[in-house]
């Protein structure tokens, strides 16, 4: 269907977090450093949800996750960390620029961004975090389950962000 | 740590009647308020099931990290309602239901326990049995099989 399986990788260093870039199957991208500024998020929610692209919405909520304290979530969550946010980011904008469906998204307890499509047969979960991804896909009508770093399992990874596409 | 080797500290109840409903307080920011149904009621997400942190647990004296619920038939031996479970979250926040049949579908395996704590006789644990905690395969199982029946105040 065309679709670019976007491949990341899990941090050599403990020191540094890498941005993941979208590549296509035949040959992943190298790392790249972390940006050093943050994105232009929307300042504010756009109340007409017919007047916003999912993006606009998607930068929006993941602006919101930044800004969220520790414990936010009253069982110990840390707060999302820059480098997940961008990362975040930039997943949000290959997203969208592939017609991939909305996603929900919102904070992690660990501190990264997670992204879930659900309700279909195919279930994908990306967690953004600033060591890197952590991907689940999730086939509701048999049960199966794949997860972890998503190079072990493309095809189904492939499979799942085809059929998001809208 | 791997499957292989995890083995959970808690001890399942597996005499638990599937029946049992199972609770959990429901945050408003993980709720898709742009995704309802025709009732209006949002769709839930799937980090709304998951494990306290591991220095929580450690701090509320737990050998290892789980999800708190509150049961009800524990609530109604003490003439309580679900709203009990959002004691120590803010009004704003919803309430899921599932059941103990509910959990014992999910896969990877899960296990559901009785926990009283002080001022909570109703509290009890779901918590993955095969790994140290849940992730989004759990989590995600839960969310399909729950429903809100408190909706969060939107933000």
């Amino acid at each position: 269907m065309g679709v670019t399986v976007i491949t990341a990788h899990r941090a050599s260093s403990a020191r540094t977090a890498p941005c993941p870039t979208p590549a296509t199957v035949d040959s992943p991208a190298a790392f790249e450093p972390v940006l050093v500024s943050m994105p232009q998020w929307p300042t504010h929610r756009i109340a007409d949800s017919s007047q916003r692209t999912w993006l606009e919405e998607v930068q929006y909520r993941i602006k919101e996750a930044f800004l969220l304290s520790d414990d936010w979530d009253h069982e110990g969550a840390v707060a999302v960390s820059r480098e997940a946010a961008i990362a975040a980011d930039n997943l949000a904008q290959s997203l969208a620029a592939q017609h991939i469906g909305r996603p929900f998204v919102s904070a992690t307890q660990d501190g990264g961004i997670g992204f879930e499509w659900t309700g279909g047969r195919w279930e994908l979960f990306i967690d953004v975090l600033a060591s890197g991804w952590d991907v689940t896909v999730r086939d509701s009508a048999t049960g199966g389950v794949w997860e972890g770093d998503p190079e072990t399992f493309e095809a189904e990874f492939s499979h799942a962000l085809s059929s998001l596409v809208a | 740590m791997t499957s292989a080797q995890w083995v959970s500290p808690f001890e399942d109840q597996n005499d638990l009647d599937l029946d049992i409903k199972v609770y959990r307080a429901v945050n408003p920011g993980l709720v898709d308020w742009s995704d309802t149904d025709a009732a209006g009621t949002p769709k839930m997400g799937s980090q709304i099931f998951q494990h306290m942190s591991d220095d929580r647990a450690t701090a509320a004296g737990y050998p290892s990290s789980a999800m708190s619920i509150a049961l009800s038939h524990l609530l109604d031996e003490h003439r309580e309602g679900p709203e009990r479970v959002l004691d120590e979250f803010g009004g704003n926040w919803g309430i899921a239901m599932f059941t103990v049949g509910d959990v014992r579908t999910v896969r990877p395996a899960l296990g559901v326990c009785e926990n009283p704590i002080d001022g909570a006789p109703w509290h009890g644990l779901v918590y993955a049995m095969t790994r140290s905690r849940m992730r989004r395969a759990e989590s995600g199982a839960l969310r399909s099989h729950a429903m809100l029946i408190r909706l969060p105040k939107r933000p």
